[in-house]
């Protein structure tokens, strides 16, 4: 008996080692171009096979894909389709300025015609009530097009649709069926419209009556698309296919769908597009695909960090497959690139710049495709060590760099977030950039307080690409006397005795979030010559204990819980990067949901939306959050290069890009640009940024909509009251990780009470001390 | 009576032992069957910050094979990861076989100069730390251009000396008298190590496999330190950051990890017991 | 001269017998083991920073850094008490399971724990030891304070369990084959002869364990090492003052790129392993032909006065 239970183990064993063989075998050609999909390891733009490379690739291997931009035609400002005629000529409508575009020769001209009724408008000046719904551009360069006058004299609220033909008459149209806010042609002339609820139609253009084909669960108003016959939508995690004759929409192919969660994962909406044989495309910004629907693979064609499409900036809106195999693509911006394969380009350029950056960094991402443009033979590779998918810990993925840079394999550009930079610094694993930052002081004006941040005996290791300011908002005559913290704590209870009942004080709903934003401004008091200094501790934790409680008071069991299971259930993003945007805290204000706003200017756009919520308030205001450290910054980005690097002079290069004012004045929503000219051009550019309504917080006193209009642009003294505030930064925050995740871990207890003050620090001063002793 | 008492004394003690050692395996095999809202409502207050204690219930409410489907059928990768796994504990078990079950021998059975010396050196480097090698070995491997690659991980697995050490116990207990025999039967050396030396030293062999199939199946300082591509790595690295939205995924894979092991020490057991009582018998 | 004399004396004498035994570990070792511990020897005597050579300097520094005395003095703590904890533990628990008749399915229970993979005792260990985890919700329904596990020197007894827990099952496992290793004939006779079962186990059961127990000794001292995997993930690099152990100081420093402190620290412990090793060998391995005769010997000699 027991020898057959034996023998049957025996079997069962090597049963599931075979098993798991031939199933690994389906799922490594999978996992192969899975793999080369992944976000963090970017690998050569390989065109056919997607083999799995390691470092460089195959030497020799050839073939990839030359981007190339197309000129933007005048006047377009955002760009949201782009077509093929019958004819072959490229058409684009513009319709928030009532013309279409048309291009016989490749995209190097554009000819515009006028749409009409909307460019008489758009003339008049009245244009700006207009809300669009339904911009089509048919294969004879017919255009389906409709709008809502929201700032009609006649009070006509009613929506319009009219068809242009090839000859620019055009006729007005009464469609049933539906409230199509978007439309557009198939190849076969089909017309698809959605109604902005998620759902999609087919619009007969004999009858123009509309029938609905199929509803999404999407919850955002997605872009309707098209994909060779048939219309294609997306929500979050698959893609819908319809054509007219379809009962349901097909939403079976699992790899695609695979492949379009992860594109919305990243941030960015993918587009697609059919090509020959039933193939599908898709661009997203981890590259191009091609895939044969119901097949088992996403072939990559294009690695999107090679090129435009890598760039969180870029949104792309509208892709076409040409029979020669090559694409194009139109970004929201009005940038468009053509795609074509050149079977001689090296498929990995000889030169390889390797960057590290332990997360994912945006500003590095922005700047490589720029970076290849200008030197075609270098290969940016972009090595995240984190990306949240496994158990990598920070502390193994620096071991491993050190690994690397002690025996020499090291990345050549390093970007030291969340790394220990005193000791990179002290132990001369990085060079001295202090001519790069002369020769781009030369080039442009940049903050020089905030660009020798990490100035050391006279030479510079390490610069910040990006910066945040820690700050504080509110109503001015609640703000007035609050200069440090002690102040603050003292205002926010002064104010909670005498009657005021927002459910929060500063914002904060756990310990957690409060303590993380105030080590901002209170970091650099608590560790003094290399030994910690408990008294700026205890003040710490005393006063911090005060606004916690005080932010406590109204909070219910209920909120507290519904908070922390939202915050679970985000995926990957950290507390910082939801809930520290100064913008979204002083949006709480505005619903009595906190008295005080309390976070960081993060990005470039949060200063204007900042602004723009102020403005709603009776007379908001906005200073530097204070703190135990007055005039800090929080550096985003902080790079430096190896000093084993083999390619110091391209590092060099690539790091002025970086700082240069391009590449700067992209809002890549990791900071503000050290370069101040790049602020300076931000500061007088038009926002486009649209109208945000507000919904009410669960648990917010009373049920108003509150409105923030976010269209609304700073005043000229706004932004000089800002560059002042950034002129007077004089040193970036504490970020010794060991430090902060002392403070941050045993102060949660100090401040929900389980620990004394007393016995809190003296245990964090302990394991600081170790850390210090080592 | 007495002794009776006694007897079930002890084995009440036995069996109570052996129920707390399983205790927490088996919280989490049945955690692996709640579904995701149970979870997340029992481990929030350890996971987030919140006033309420633990209400871990041991049974499932909704028992739901979810997060296994999950495992073996929506993510390709997991057989990749898999089949890692069985490559390099392989590789490297083939290996020790080869290398270290002669070298045990070699110390168990002759004397030679610096013997001591050379054995004590391999218990010594064997009790070191992983970091502290780190950085060499990566260098030497690399010199031989085996980083990233599977090899990177095998090699220094095959002449790890934990096997020679464990084995050597086995070969030492064989007695001399039985080697005498068989050289007076003519055997050579080849002859002897095989016909009397294996046999007779399995359990030390068999025992030294089981601990090293152990050690490597969840090894994860080496792959993580020596193996770049994910597409490489072992399972030991795939299990996922546990927080509450793969909790459940967490769960699932740690009993999928578990059953081969406790398939291998099972098995592993039976020939154990078989070469003690040969051991057993040559007395 | 000598030297060449000795080597001829030696392939006379055919006493290179060994060599195709040993020669394929010995070389992989020397590749993939020795020669990485001599580069870390030739690190501990130069500066990282210049790579110059230093003589004795991080010697002298390592052994004034309070971090490393404090982290030292835990592990020898840690050693002292889990060691023999876990081998008194493990023997009784296999002399009471060589009585009974569940040894399989009990062996088996208690080597679970063996197979289980780090990051899932990580998750255990939360699960139980948080402060909100699953020891303390049973301590408070029984109405006792909660403990901080992780915080205070607790700590320590959390690692200690852990350690026993995973190492039970194969130390038992040892431990009853080498009693089961004992032949009966020799156990009957002495029962014959009217020995109590005191007497049986301290004067045959034990000494033939010795070997046994070099083995044990050595494998649970491995072990005690591996615990930090699972300490880090769970209390960080900088745990609560009592589990700071060894590893921990060689994390941080190469977290750190204190290289050269570290590799003199390694030098440092290497050397001392190195005589606990030696002393254990001397204590407990004798030649096998002095072993079993001498055991042979010995119980004869025991026989007869028994019998007397």
């Amino acid at each position: 008996m027991k020898k057959r239970i034996k023998r049957l183990g025996a079997f069962l064993l090597a049963g599931i080692c075979v098993f798991s063989i031939t199933l690994s075998m389906a799922g490594c050609s999978e996992n192969k171009t899975g793999n080369a999909a992944d976000k963090g390891s970017s690998q050569a733009g390989n065109a056919g096979t997607g083999s799995d490379v390691g470092d460089g690739g195959a030497a020799g291997a050839k073939g990839c894909y030359v981007e190339s931009d197309l000129t933007t035609p005048s006047g377009l400002k955002k760009l949201t389709n782009l077509s093929r005629l019958e004819d072959n000529s490229l058409a684009i409508l513009d319709i928030e300025n009532g013309m279409l575009h048309i291009s016989k020769d490749e995209g190097k001209n554009w000819e515009g015609k006028e749409i009409p009724i909307v460019s008489e408008l758009v003339k008049n000046q009245s244009g700006d009530g207009l809300e669009f719904l339904a911009n089509a551009v048919a294969k004879d360069g017919g255009v389906f097009y409709g709008f809502r006058n929201w700032g009609d004299e006649g009070g006509d609220y009613s929506p319009h649709y009219y068809y242009m033909q090839n000859d620019g008459q055009a006729q007005e149209i009464s469609l049933s069926g539906g409230n199509i806010s978007q439309a557009v042609f198939a190849e076969d002339g089909s017309l698809y419209g959605a109604d902005g609820e998620g759902s999609v139609y087919y619009v007969d253009t004999s009858n123009w009556s509309a029938r609905k084909l199929f509803k999404t669960d999407s919850v955002f108003d997605f872009a309707l698309g098209v994909c060779g016959d048939r219309a294609a939508a997306f929500d979050t995690d698959k893609a819908y296919f319809c054509g007219k004759d379809d009962s349901q929409a097909d939403t079976s192919d699992e790899v695609l769908n695979a492949q379009v969660k992860k594109e919305i994962e990243s941030g960015v909406l993918p587009v697609l597009a059919g090509g020959a044989d039933d193939k599908v495309y898709l661009a997203g910004q981890s590259g191009i695909y091609s895939h044969v629907p119901g097949g088992g693979v996403m072939e990559q064609l294009a690695d999107g960090t090679l090129y435009t499409l890598g760039e969180p900036t870029r949104v792309p809106r509208a892709m076409l497959a040409e029979e020669d195999g090559s694409f194009l693509i139109g970004f929201e911006d009005g940038l468009i690139c053509s795609y074509v394969y050149d079977p001689d380009m090296p498929a990995v350029p000889e030169r390889q710049l390797n960057v590290y950056s332990l997360r994912d960094n945006a500003s590095i991402r922005s700047a490589i495709a720029s970076f290849r443009k200008k030197n075609p033979d270098v290969y940016v590779k972009l090595e995240i060590g984190m990306d949240g998918t496994d158990g990598v810990t920070a502390n193994d993925a620096v071991k491993n760099l050190n690994t690397r840079l002690l025996a020499n394999e090291g990345p050549d550009l390093i970007v030291l977030d969340g790394m220990p930079l005193d000791s990179y610094m002290d132990k001369g694993m990085l060079t001295d950039i202090s001519d790069v930052l002369a020769d781009i002081q030369e080039e442009a004006a940049y903050f020089t307080n905030l660009i020798s941040a990490y100035q050391k005996e006279g030479a510079v290791y390490a610069v910040p690409l990006r910066f945040q300011i820690p700050v504080l908002t509110g109503e001015a005559e609640e703000l007035s006397g609050i200069t440090d913290l002690q102040s603050l704590a003292d205002k926010v209870e002064e104010l909670q005795a005498s009657g005021k009942n927002t459910v929060r004080m500063v914002g904060s709903s756990t310990a957690e979030e409060l303590l993380k934003e105030l080590q901002f401004t209170c970091g650099l008091a608590w560790v003094n010559d290399g030994a910690v200094d408990t008294d700026a501790l205890k003040e710490y934790f005393t006063q911090a204990k005060r606004l916690y409680e005080a932010d406590q008071k109204n909070l219910t069991e209920e909120l507290k819980d519904a908070h922390n299971r939202a915050m679970q259930m985000g995926s990957g993003t950290s507390v910082e990067e939801m809930w520290n945007d100064v913008w979204m805290r002083s949006f709480d204000i505005l619903v009595k949901s906190s008295c005080f706003g309390m976070g960081n200017l993060s990005s470039l756009e949060a200063y204007p939306k900042t602004m723009a919520t102020l403005k709603e308030m009776k007379n908001g205001a906005l200073t530097g959050l204070p703190g135990q450290a007055a005039n800090v910054f929080i550096p985003s980005g902080i790079t430096g290069i190896a000093s084993g690097s083999k390619e110091t002079e391209l590092a060099k290069d690539f790091l002025k890009e970086l700082l240069s004012t391009g590449i700067q004045s992209k809002d890549t929503k990791d900071g503000l640009p050290l370069n101040k000219d790049a602020l300076e051009s931000w500061m007088v550019q038009e926002n486009t940024g649209g109208t945000g309504f507000g919904m009410v917080e669960v648990g917010g006193n009373g049920n108003e909509a509150v409105g923030v209009d976010y269209s609304y642009w700073p005043t000229e003294k706004q932004w000089q009251e800002l560059l002042t505030l950034i002129e007077e930064l004089e040193h970036p925050c504490l970020t010794d990780e060991v430090v902060l995740d002392a403070v941050e871990s045993v102060g949660e207890n100090i401040l929900t009470g389980e620990k004394s003050i007393e016995d809190g620090v003296n245990e964090i001063a302990q394991k600081i001390n170790l850390y210090f002793k080592e | 009576m007495k002794r009776k008492v006694r007897c079930g004394v002890g084995m009440g003690c036995l069996i109570l032992l052996a129920a707390i050692i399983c205790a927490p395996i088996v919280l989490v095999a049945f955690g692996s069957l709640k579904d995701n809202n149970e979870l997340l409502d029992e481990l929030l207050p350890v996971l987030a910050e919140t006033a309420g204690l633990m209400d871990w219930k041991v049974l499932p409410i909704y028992p739901t094979l979810a997060h296994y489907k999950e495992l073996l059928i929506d993510t390709p990768q997991f057989y990749t990861v898999f089949f890692n796994s069985i490559q390099i504990t392989a590789g490297i078990l083939a290996g020790q076989l080869l290398v270290a079950v002669p070298a045990a021998w070699a110390f168990a059975r002759f004397e030679f100069p610096c013997k001591k010396l050379v054995f004590t050196l391999y218990v010594v480097l064997m009790l070191m730390p992983f970091q502290v090698t780190m950085l060499p070995n990566y260098l030497v491997l690399n010199r031989m251009n085996l980083i990233n690659t599977q090899l990177s991980v095998i090699l220094p697995g095959i002449f790890s000396t934990f096997p020679v050490f464990l084995m050597y116990r086995g070969f030492r207990d064989i007695p001399k008298s039985l080697i005498e025999a068989a050289k007076i039967d003519g055997a050579g050396e080849a002859a002897v190590f095989f016909k009397v030396g294996i046999p007779l030293g399995s359990s030390g062999i068999l025992s030294a496999l089981v601990l090293g199939f152990l050690d490597c199946w969840n090894m994860v300082e080496q792959p993580l330190a020596f193996l770049k591509d994910k597409s490489l790595w072992p399972l030991s690295l795939y299990l996922p950051e546990v927080d509450v939205s793969h909790a459940g995924l967490a769960f699932a894979a740690s009993v999928i990890t578990l059953i081969p092991a406790v398939f291998v020490f099972i098995m592993g057991q039976e020939y154990l017991e078989q070469g003690i009582v040969a051991a057993g018998i040559k007395e | 001269m000598k030297l060449r004399r000795r080597l001829i004396s030696i392939l006379k004498s055919k006493n290179w017998r060994f060599v195709p035994f040993l020669l394929p570990s010995l070389a992989g070792v020397s590749c993939f083991v020795i020669a990485p511990f001599g580069d870390v020897l030739v690190r501990s005597m130069k500066t990282m920073v210049t790579d110059s050579f230093c003589g004795l300097v991080n010697y002298q520094t390592v052994f004034s850094n309070e971090a490393f005395l404090l982290a030292s003095k835990n592990t020898l703590y840690f050693d002292l008490v889990c060691l023999p904890l876990l081998i008194g533990l493990s023997l009784l628990v296999a002399v009471m399971l060589s009585k009974s008749r569940l040894v399989q399915a009990l062996k088996s229970a208690y080597l679970f724990p063996l197979a289980v993979p780090t990051a899932t005792v990580v998750l255990i260990w939360k699960m139980l030891f948080e402060k909100n985890g699953i020891c303390n919700a049973g301590l408070s329904r029984l109405g006792i304070e909660p403990v901080d596990w992780m915080g205070s020197d607790w700590a320590f007894v959390v690692l200690i369990i852990s350690y026993i827990w995973k190492n039970l099952g194969y130390t038992v496992l040892l431990w009853l084959s080498g009693i089961l290793g004992i032949s009966e004939s020799i156990i009957e006779a002495a029962k014959v002869d009217g020995a109590g079962e005191a007497k049986i186990f301290f004067s045959i059961i034990l000494p033939n364990l010795k070997p046994v127990f070099y083995t044990i000794t050595v494998l649970s001292f491995l072990n005690s090492f591996k615990v930090f995997r699972e300490a880090y993930l769970v209390a960080g690099a900088y745990p609560q003052e009592s589990i700071y152990l060894l590893q921990h100081l060689f994390n941080n420093w190469f977290t750190n790129l204190e290289i050269d402190k570290m590799a003199a620290a390694a030098v440092v412990i290497a050397v001392l392993l190195s005589c606990f090793v030696l002393l254990l060998q001397k204590l407990w391995d004798n030649t096998p032909d002095d072993e079993s005769s001498g055991k042979r010997k010995k119980i004869r000699k025991r026989k007869r006065g028994i019998s007397i």
